[in-house]
């Protein structure tokens, strides 16, 4: 094993760690909003990476295009939901809320067999099959622009929500509702907003990453287990968390593939997972 | 300024106020006292709009706010400093104090507003970035005062601000409260702690089972057999 493998993999895992990071920090944000867990979640970027091969089978539309509009599409579906579906059963409680995303994702899954069938698909992109050569690294162009959009995305988002109003609002909301609606904060306006940059973000997200995946109908259920695990790891509700958590899980998983093989390796995640729990139940980051 | 009349409220089909009527007039620093359980912070919240009563009228200047929830009451200038203090426990001083001025009617004023409150209390601006949750009961209540000026009150409601106060931390918060009313803010103050919330109040009203029981003068008030039997006698 010579170490240029191994930073060929640490640099891999990095960068699929910053993709994780994304898709778990909008698992906190939509986590934020009342304390609904997404159960859905990896489903609806299932659906956006979905969403990116049909807009490439109908239009030839790239990858790369179809993102700023199924942030769009997404955003206003992520609002509708919200109001139309999650905003009510919340009121029922949280549990009902967890029912409403675990309906969510058999929903989904059978509305993308019925569409686009069982079969295994891929979505090519103008970057596909073009590497970056950095000797001694090789890195792949959609891997390399994935992760920098997500990692420039999750900067961006974690800005938006430590340093802004409307992130003050969000936490605020987190923390405590009663006092937050002393402020004169619109709580249900902010939540849904919330909501939609959530769901909005997956199907930016979706797209900008299908390059890395082989699309099935059922492949949300493991994004939305590695999203969970990430958010557990860096502390329920922690922003900052789920974006260690990400890369830490990015590059676990991808080194260890390396040393012990893909069977061990999927097993890492999980392994840390018990790990963390057990000297940190609260999390990396989590406060009590 | 604030015309409560025939207010009832409760919690689901649990009645705590029955037929409430209270008036607070420009200018004035009220008490509403009465012991534990009897309705003061449901009162003190249905003003506030975070309880939608079953009957009766919340009226302020010459707007209705029954019912029409927390960000209109906010909008119209009613502000509730609630009771336990309630600061974001998790955020700084100076968030929480952001938060408090982040409706769009005082979110203009915001810089003079926060210079307004570290006046009144520099020990908030001495401790601007630490975490709320870390800071001693009487700072935590007078963030939570500052945050509630933030939103530029015209009328400031206090829950029980001193509850659970060191006696030094409750004479610092009346003495808040005090210049604050003098400046001109009119104030509604519910208190557990008849003695000391009559003697900064002009007038008072005493809450019994969700009714109110007595009012008046404050200095009447304190001096009156029935108050003294029921709240003062073992002072």
């Amino acid at each position: 094993m010579s170490l240029d493998v191994l930073l060929q993999a640490t640099v891999q895992g990095l960068q699929m760690g910053a993709i994780y990071a994304l898709i778990a920090l909008s698992l906190t944000l939509i986590f934020s909003v009342g304390g609904l867990l997404n159960f859905a979640h990896g489903d609806f970027l299932a659906l956006a990476m979905y969403g990116a091969f049909a807009l490439y089978q109908a239009f030839h539309m790239d990858a790369y295009w179809a993102a700023p509009l199924l942030f769009f599409v997404f955003f206003a579906l992520g609002m509708l939901l919200f109001r139309r579906l999650v905003q009510p059963v919340l009121e029922a409680g949280v549990l009902a809320g967890a029912q409403l995303t675990l309906g969510l994702v058999f929903v989904q899954e059978s509305a993308l067999l019925a569409v686009f069938g069982g079969d295994y698909l891929t979505v090519p992109t103008v970057l596909s099959n073009k590497n970056l050569v950095l000797p001694p690294l090789v890195m792949p162009w959609t891997l390399l622009v994935g992760a920098a959009l997500a990692a420039v995305l999750s900067v961006t988002l974690y800005g938006v929500l430590m340093r802004t109003d409307f992130g003050r609002q969000v936490r605020a909301i987190t923390q405590n509702r009663d006092a937050a609606a002393l402020m004169g904060i619109r709580i249900q306006r902010v939540q849904a907003i919330a909501f939609g940059v959530g769901i909005g973000l997956l199907g930016l997200t979706g797209p900008v990453v299908v390059a890395q995946f082989t699309l099935s109908p059922t492949m949300g259920l493991d994004l939305t287990l590695v999203a969970l695990i990430v958010m557990v790891i860096g502390g329920i509700g922690n922003f900052l968390g789920s974006m260690v958590g990400g890369l830490i899980i990015g590059v676990a998983e991808s080194v260890g593939s390396l040393l012990y093989g893909g069977t061990v390796g999927a097993m890492i995640p999980y392994a840390i997972l018990v790990f963390v729990l057990l000297f940190r139940p609260h999390g990396l980051l989590g406060e009590h | 300024m604030l015309e409560v009349s025939g207010l009832v409220a409760g919690y689901g089909r649990i009645t705590i106020l029955r037929e409430v009527e209270l008036s607070v007039a420009e200018g004035e620093l009220v008490a509403l006292v009465g012991v534990n359980g009897s309705g003061k912070t449901t009162l003190m919240k249905t003003i506030a709009g975070l309880i939608a009563p079953g009957a009766g009228q919340v009226r302020f200047e010459a707007a209705e706010l029954a019912g029409r929830g927390a960000e209109r009451a906010v909008q119209a200038g009613i502000v509730l400093v609630p009771e336990g203090r309630m600061v974001f426990p998790r955020m700084s001083v100076w968030e929480n104090l952001m938060l408090g001025g982040v409706h769009p009617r005082p979110r203009p004023g915001r810089a003079e507003s926060l210079e307004r409150v570290f006046d009144l209390f520099p020990r908030l601006a001495e401790r601007r970035d630490q975490k709320a949750a870390t800071m001693s009961g009487g700072e935590q209540q007078m963030l939570a005062i500052g945050r509630g000026l933030m939103a530029k009150p015209k009328l400031l409601i206090l829950d029980e601000p001193s509850l659970g106060l060191s006696p030094l931390m409750v004479q610092e918060t009346y003495a808040a409260l005090r210049r604050l009313n003098r400046e001109g803010l009119t104030i509604l103050l519910a208190e557990q702690n008849v003695k000391l919330s009559l003697a900064v109040s002009t007038r008072g009203y005493v809450i019994e089972n969700g009714r109110i029981v007595l009012k008046g003068a404050s200095e009447a008030l304190a001096r009156d057999p029935a108050t003294r039997q029921a709240y003062l006698g073992h002072l």
